[in-house]
């Protein structure tokens, strides 16, 4: 499995030495690899996006080394080829924008790097049907709605062709409509042009689609595995103050009182099912159970379903995983092309 | 405090290009004492309806009244409308411009002429209303601030103006889940112990369902559902169709409704959810 970032005993003070200084990270170990979909979460102050900018060399290590695709960061000579490696999209989509129509402005990354005009062409429309914006190549960005412009923003990333992406709360700003369009566009980067995605994101909703989750506190990793195994860490991530799928909190306050559903549960189906399997009702979460229905949390069924398996210990613990698990696994067999990258990258990576 | 809205109709941009319909024929009665949660997509009218509230839009056609009285009426002075009607817009930590989190909330009354003692006064209450330490930010810069204290000094600006009825436009948006809570529960407390009128506009079903009791869907520029909100959010087509959905457990109780479990289905919270799952696990003996 190749790696692309790798980040060890991690350090980022801001501000000079002494009085003023601020440590943001201290001591991040943490390995990616290609391919992989992470999503960092943790609450305001807690180092993620100080570590996002140090996979494009935005910020560079006060102490500890970063690796991208096994160049150092701290050296200068490889600076253009890391930023063209790891492409950054932020939060704002209003302060990404550069130009006054979208081909210009997603054609201004590829032209910096000399791409020739035809290349350039050829790279715009591909990115802008990659982000489904192909119809607005002579749009005005800023008559765009929020979702239609953090798009574009990723087109313009995606021009130069990255090999990792790294998108630092792209949805924070957006409507739940925006949010679902920008998270599609990010699921299928990942999954079919099989970019490596570091997500930072506060939506557990968003984070439970990607095969890995961390969770920071304090400049630390505190928690690092699949969404169904960090998730299921109810009481830690409430400690932390931090969401968890209200399904989640549900059947984990349901178990305190005396039920005996798993731990793991992140959907709405998943739910449904635990309930009606265990009673006998086998048959009526066969078929259509899964059908994806748009509630405004129940897109909570991301790559965590392959997890399933590799992490598994929690779900098979408990009587009542026929059901749940089946329908995690069979349902993503089809749209997930190399279950073997899936399957290792959920483990932890490390 | 009351605000009517009867018939309002508004256009962007009337009689060019960009013309474009916002609102259509809107009517909406929000009484004294209401905790009002306005949800809608982007660009379904929401914002545009608010600012008719204290006059900083003018209908193309219809009427706002504040108390019963039309706020177009050539006799009224907006500036006193705006005094009781406290808008707070999205991201208001953006209009913080002073050098201290005093000067800053005591802009506002300042304006209005008060004196210094009765700005002073103001602006501590204000302050101490939002959640903050008075004494601990009252010199500070605000723009040092963390992001929800940015976000609560801002709000309390609108505060110390002393309105009536405060609306919120998207509030919590951009906030990180502790400092979304903390924000939630100032609003409780404001409606709460103050009896503010409050009007929340939000895209978060999660957070209006905890806070509202009454929910107004708009789509495509008008209202299409008004009611208490167990009953709005029982309306799950509607909603889906709008683009909006409702909370996860929501969700979940319609989903074992629909598998042919015996429950209830207008449940908003974690919480509510819990008790009538209990209920059914121990009816079937799954739980003791």
């Amino acid at each position: 499995m190749e790696e692309m970032l790798r980040a060890e005993n991690l350090a980022y003070q801001y501000g000079p030495g002494g009085e003023g200084a601020h440590a943001a990270l201290r001591g991040v170990n943490l390995a990616v690899v290609r391919g992989e979909f992470v999503a960092v979460i943790g609450h305001n102050g807690s180092g993620k996006s100080t570590l996002a900018k140090h996979f494009n060399a935005l910020l560079v290590p006060t102490s500890g080394t970063v690796w991208v695709k096994g160049m150092k960061t701290s050296d200068l000579r490889n600076l253009w080829k890391i930023r063209q490696t790891v492409g950054m999209v932020f939060q704002n989509p209003d302060n990404q924008i550069v130009a006054t129509t979208v081909e210009e402005d997603v054609a201004f990354g590829p032209e910096n790097l000399g791409v020739p005009p035809a290349e350039i062409r050829r790279r715009v429309r591909e990115a802008l049907e990659c982000v489904d914006m192909a119809e607005y190549p002579k749009h005005a960005p800023h008559l765009l709605s929020g979702g239609q412009k953090q798009r574009i923003a990723i087109a313009g990333v995606i021009a130069m062709r990255p090999e990792c992406i790294v998108l630092d709360e792209p949805t924070a700003m957006l409507d739940p409509s925006g949010r679902r369009e920008v998270m599609r566009t990010v699921a299928r980067l990942n999954r079919e042009e099989g970019i490596t995605v570091i997500l930072i994101t506060h939506f557990m909703s968003e984070a439970v689609q990607a095969d890995r989750v961390i969770v920071m506190e304090a400049g630390r990793i505190v928690l690092d595995g699949s969404p169904r195994k960090v998730f299921s860490q109810v009481e830690t991530l409430r400690s932390l103050h931090l969401d968890v799928p209200q399904v989640t909190e549900l059947a984990y306050e349901l178990n305190r009182s005396g039920a005996h559903l798993p731990p793991d549960i992140l959907t709405v189906e998943e739910f449904a099912d635990a309930v009606t399997g265990a009673s006998g009702d086998l048959h009526s979460t066969a078929g259509d159970g899964r059908a994806s229905r748009p509630g405004l949390m129940s897109r909570a069924h991301g790559s965590s379903g392959a997890a399933a398996g590799p992490t598994g210990g929690p779900t098979c613990a408990s009587g009542t995983t026929g059901a749940a698990g089946g329908f995690g696994c069979g349902s993503r067999a089809d749209d997930e092309p190399d279950g073997g990258r899936a399957a290792a990258a959920s483990c932890g990576g490390r | 405090m009351s605000i009517r809205v009867e018939g309002l109709y508004y256009t962007y941009n009337p009689g060019t290009p960009f013309e474009r319909a916002a609102l259509e024929d809107v009517n909406l009665d929000i009484h004294d004492g209401e905790f009002i949660g306005i949800i809608g997509e982007t660009g379904s009218g929401k914002s545009t309806l608010i600012q008719h509230f204290n006059g900083l839009l003018k209908p193309t056609r219809g009427r706002v009244l504040v108390d019963a009285v039309d706020i177009w009426q050539r006799d009224v002075r907006l500036k006193d409308i705006r005094q009781k009607v406290g808008l707070v817009f999205q991201y208001p930590e953006h209009q913080l411009f002073e050098e201290t989190v005093f000067a800053d909330v005591a802009f506002g009354p300042r304006n209005l002429g008060l004196d210094e003692d009765e700005i002073s006064r103001r602006v501590r209450r204000a302050i101490e209303m939002v959640g903050l330490d008075f004494e601990a930010v009252r010199d500070r810069s605000p723009f040092e601030l963390s992001g929800g204290e940015m976000r609560r000094a801002a709000i309390a600006g609108v505060l110390a103006m002393e309105p009536s009825v405060l609306v919120l436009d998207e509030p919590v948006s951009g906030l990180d889940p502790r400092g979304r809570d903390e924000l939630l529960r100032e609003m409780e407390t404001l409606h709460r112990e103050f009896e503010y009128t409050v009007v929340l506009v939000s895209h978060s079903m999660e957070d209006v369902a905890r806070l509202a009791k009454r929910l107004v869907v708009m789509h495509e520029g008008r209202v299409v559902a008004d009611g208490p909100v167990r009953e709005v959010f029982c309306m799950t087509d509607l909603l889906r169709d709008t683009g909006l959905g409702v909370p996860q457990v929501t969700e979940l109780m319609h989903e074992l409704a629909r598998r042919g479990k015996q429950v209830r289905t207008d449940m908003l919270t974690v919480e509510e959810a819990k008790a009538e799952l209990l209920r059914l696990l121990r009816s079937e003996g799954r739980v003791r």
